[in-house]
């Protein structure tokens, strides 16, 4: 069956749960077998798929579901990673900090960071970076604006990166102490304050 | 070089021909012989706000973001950025879309497809609300 990994990929990191991801997964191919007529020969089949499977996944799945909370994210810097460990590099190897932390990174930690984003990140997160769909695609899948869309991958990516940095963090692979997180936007923080610790570290 | 180092602009520090661009929309590589002088490239200014990276390489890492942009044209973003900075947050940024890509892969149970083929011929699909996805 076509795009039967990719969709439920996609769907497990939608539900956060295995069994619905089959459910889900199924419904869109049912649906989309269902609706072969409405699809324009020519047009992306792909990216029609993965609409009807977040189309479904919003209108039943999460209603199913305990709804996840709508929050907003705390704001991170841009280019987080960057800007905590650019200056390092890892002696033994000459490889920069951050390659050296996204190698160690398992991913099962990836995977929990994603499921970790609220909703609306998540989703757009997901059919952007993992799935490769363009923004225009994205705003039809989930039907808000192409601005919405760059806005909500810009902050669930600076989300996942922090949470990246903070899962190397406690596993001891990057070495900071605990008080650099002051600043850094994890919780009701601000830009400004963000700043201190970004020149603390980067430059 | 040292007219090279001041740009078209004129501006020291500021990246010469930051400003210009090429039909594609991506800013001029600035001079090969500006290797390894950052801080006369505008390593940092107000108007990128992040350490060690220039207006150029923020327009680039922006392009990199973007899921439309092809492995040639992220090849020729690359060969365009000068400053040590720019080109470790490039780097960063396509080592951690490419971690988000390998991580989020699921294989799916051998018996889902088998279950969706019986579930195709013994359902009537003709109950199944479509509705919500009138597109």
């Amino acid at each position: 069956m076509p795009f039967m990994g990719q969709l439920y990929g996609t769907a497990v990191r939608m539900t956060r749960n295995p069994a619905d991801a089959e459910d889900l997964v199924q419904e869109t191919f049912l649906k989309g077998y269902r609706a072969y007529d409405r699809f324009e020969a020519g047009t992306n089949l792909r990216a029609w798929m993965f609409r009807i499977l977040t189309n479904t996944y919003i209108n039943s799945y999460r209603k199913k579901q305990r709804r996840p909370k709508e929050s907003d994210l705390a704001d991170v810097e841009d280019l987080y990673l960057y800007r905590k460990l650019g200056s390092g590099t890892t002696a033994s190897l000459g490889r920069s900090a951050e390659d050296e932390l996204l190698d160690s990174i398992t991913d099962d930690e990836v995977k929990t960071a994603i499921e970790n984003l609220p909703e609306q990140y998540r989703l757009a997160v997901l059919l952007a970076d993992v799935e490769g769909f363009a923004y225009k695609e994205i705003a039809q899948m989930l039907d808000i604006p192409i601005g919405t869309v760059m806005s909500r991958i810009h902050r669930g990516r600076k989300q996942l990166q922090k949470a990246l940095y903070e899962f190397g963090r406690l596993r001891g692979l990057v070495d900071e102490p605990d008080d650099h997180d002051a600043g850094d936007g994890a919780t009701d923080s601000n830009d400004s304050s963000n700043d201190t610790a970004v020149h603390d570290t980067a430059v | 070089m040292m007219s090279d180092m001041t740009g078209e602009s004129g501006i020291p520090g500021k990246l010469p021909n930051a400003e210009a661009t090429l039909p594609g929309g991506l800013p001029e590589a600035p001079g090969s012989d500006l290797q390894g002088v950052g801080f006369l490239q505008g390593a940092w200014s107000p108007e990128s706000a992040v350490p060690g990276v220039c207006a150029h390489g923020l327009t680039a890492i922006d392009e990199l973001r973007d899921p439309a942009t092809t492995v040639v044209r992220l090849g020729q973003m690359r060969a365009t950025l000068a400053c040590p900075g720019c080109i470790q947050a490039f780097n960063t940024e396509l080592k951690f879309r490419t971690t988000l890509t390998s991580a989020a892969w699921e294989t799916p149970p051998p018996e889902l497809s088998t279950r969706i083929s019986a579930a195709m011929e013994s359902m009537d699909l003709s109950s199944l609300d479509i509705g919500d996805f009138d597109f």
